[in-house]
């Protein structure tokens, strides 16, 4: 029944023998037009099929009592607001992803390039003491070797001696600490977790479309270390930046790479892990609201095992 | 306020009657006062939703509490076969002689007990619907992680102490310590099996109340049809 239509075509009747009911309301119901609450409203037979009806105060719409009770606008309003934070959320992850697996092979190119920021630290430390100048670090009380890749050097004095450093240091890859390349082991938990958590948030698509959201962190991490690698040296830098600077090119597509292939395996298996733990952890009546884990996949629940 | 129900045939209001599950197929059934028309009580597609929307929060509710007792109970029994190995095992990682333990680190000795005792039995509370094999299984991988992961950063933390130069006073656990801390993790491996025997007591009791509850609902429905028919 079109209770729009009724309104404004053809107003059912409501006067005569049928309003001579005296039946009210006596609870919650939204008019479907407006919203408003129709608690206390006469509840008449209409002439022309005997359906019960009410009509709105306010705008004069017919309800057809005989429907479930329309509940207020805010439900709707809800579901968009729950679809909106949803996709927040989502954003939100994909955010964090960038930050977590971009800090992880920040910091795995930084320990690598250590060994050349000491060295780089080192000479101009030492190019500063033989021609009276002030470093960074001749304030501290002690300078051990260590704290030689934080020294500041003026971007004019890199600019004319990072080539000779470099070529006495024996070249970019061949003096790079190896046992560094340890840090790959938890980075690859993380990104399997990564995997994993994509896999199961984007039910809506099937593994293969899940892991495009993944890949595409992965370029834009690539992507914005690319940006962020080269910035104008105005005035100085740590050694430790610049000595970054060198090995980022090279290294972060390579972790990234290293990297990928775990990403892509935590969502293919994502979902299997989600499958295997709920089914462990809760009882068969619990795992009904999961559901979807088996269904959307074209796999039917599993049915409870009698002990 | 109860969202309105109008009976289809005199009008009248139905919200405020009980809906009793009638003894023939179980429907939400109301009967009305005037004209005796049995209406059934269905419910609006949004409220099915919000029911839905409950449902998951409870289940997710109960994976991670059940989760959270795993973790706790693994890493109980592992935290305690660290905190044990001082007291009970010597330099090389060996068991002490009885009378060579200080009789004040028997209290500890009955505290560690208890807690892994407790741990064990929620583990198996918390996996009632698994078999005892299962959720014996369950508790020994987190805990069996726990010890490894212990050995794990004992190595990372050497390696990160080499590399970077930082915290050379930082105590980092020797092989025979990591020895003496597997053979109480052992060691308590024995008692968490006691825990979850008496675990199933323990289910068995909740089971038992469980029932006496459910019958006395079942009890108070069947008194509500008959008052109804």
């Amino acid at each position: 029944m079109n209770a729009k239509n009724d309104t404004h075509d053809q107003p059912p009747p409501v006067h005569g023998k049928a309003a001579e009911h005296i039946e009210s309301i006596r609870a919650d119901r939204a008019c479907i037009q407006c919203g408003f609450n129709l608690f206390g409203q006469a509840v008449i037979k209409e002439e022309h099929y005997q359906l019960a009806i009410a009509r709105c105060p306010e705008c004069g719409t017919v309800a057809a009592l005989q429907s479930y009770p329309t509940m207020s606008h805010w439900v709707n309003r809800f579901r968009a607001l729950i679809a909106g934070a949803w996709v927040v959320v989502l954003l939100f992850a994909f955010v964090i992803q960038i930050l977590i697996v971009g800090t992880f092979t920040d910091s795995l190119t930084r320990t690598i390039s250590d060994p050349l920021a000491k060295e780089i630290g080192k000479a101009y430390c030492t190019w500063a003491e033989e021609n009276g100048t002030t470093t960074s670090i001749t304030g501290w009380a002690t300078t051990p070797e260590v704290y030689y890749q934080w020294v500041s050097i003026p971007s004019d004095w890199a600019d004319e001696h990072l080539d000779e450093i470099v070529a006495e240091f024996g070249g970019l890859w061949n003096n790079f600490d190896r046992s560094n390349i340890l840090f790959v082991i938890p980075a690859w938990i993380v990104a399997f977790l990564t995997g994993v958590f994509w896999s199961i948030v984007l039910l809506g698509g099937s593994p293969k479309r899940a892991a495009i959201v993944p890949i595409a962190a992965s370029v834009l991490i690539i992507v914005l270390a690319y940006v962020n690698f080269s910035p104008p040296m105005f005035f100085a830098h740590q050694a430790s930046e610049i000595a970054k600077d060198l090995y980022i090119s090279v290294l972060n597509p390579i972790a990234m790479l290293i990297q990928l292939p775990v990403i892509l395996l935590g969502v293919f298996l994502g979902r299997k892990i989600a499958r295997f733990v709920i089914q462990l952890t809760l009882p068969p009546r619990s795992r009904v609201p999961f559901s979807i884990f088996w269904t959307h996949d074209g796999l039917e629940l599993p049915k409870p095992k009698f002990k | 306020m109860p969202r309105s129900h109008i009976c289809p045939s005199c009008l009248t209001e139905l919200a405020r009657i009980r809906a009793v599950p009638d003894r023939h197929y179980r429907l939400p059934i109301v009967i009305c006062p005037k004209c005796k028309l049995a209406c059934v009580r269905t419910k609006h597609p949004d409220q099915v939703f919000w029911r839905e929307i409950r449902q998951l929060l409870r289940s997710v509710r109960l994976l991670t509490i059940t989760i959270l007792i795993t973790l706790l109970a693994g890493g109980t029994l592992a935290g305690m076969s660290v905190a044990m190995e001082p007291v009970f095992t010597d330099n090389r990682g060996n068991f002490l002689e009885p009378s060579s333990i200080d009789l004040d680190d028997t209290y500890f000795l009955l505290a560690a007990i208890c807690f892994v005792l407790l741990g064990s039995g929620a583990v198996r509370v918390a996996y009632a619907h698994q078999r005892l094999w299962t959720a014996w299984l369950i508790l020994m991988i987190p805990s069996t992680v726990f010890v490894s992961f212990d050995w794990l950063v004992g190595w990372g933390m050497n390696h990160i102490k080499k590399m970077m130069n930082i915290s050379p006073n930082l105590e980092i656990p020797s092989t025979p310590e990591m020895l003496g801390r597997s053979k109480m993790f052992l060691l308590l491996t024995i008692v968490a099996s006691i825990g979850m025997i008496l675990g199933v007591f323990l289910n068995r009791m909740i089971q038992t109340c469980s029932r006496k509850r459910v019958s006395k609902i079942r009890r108070k429905i069947k008194k509500r049809q008959v008052k109804q028919y």
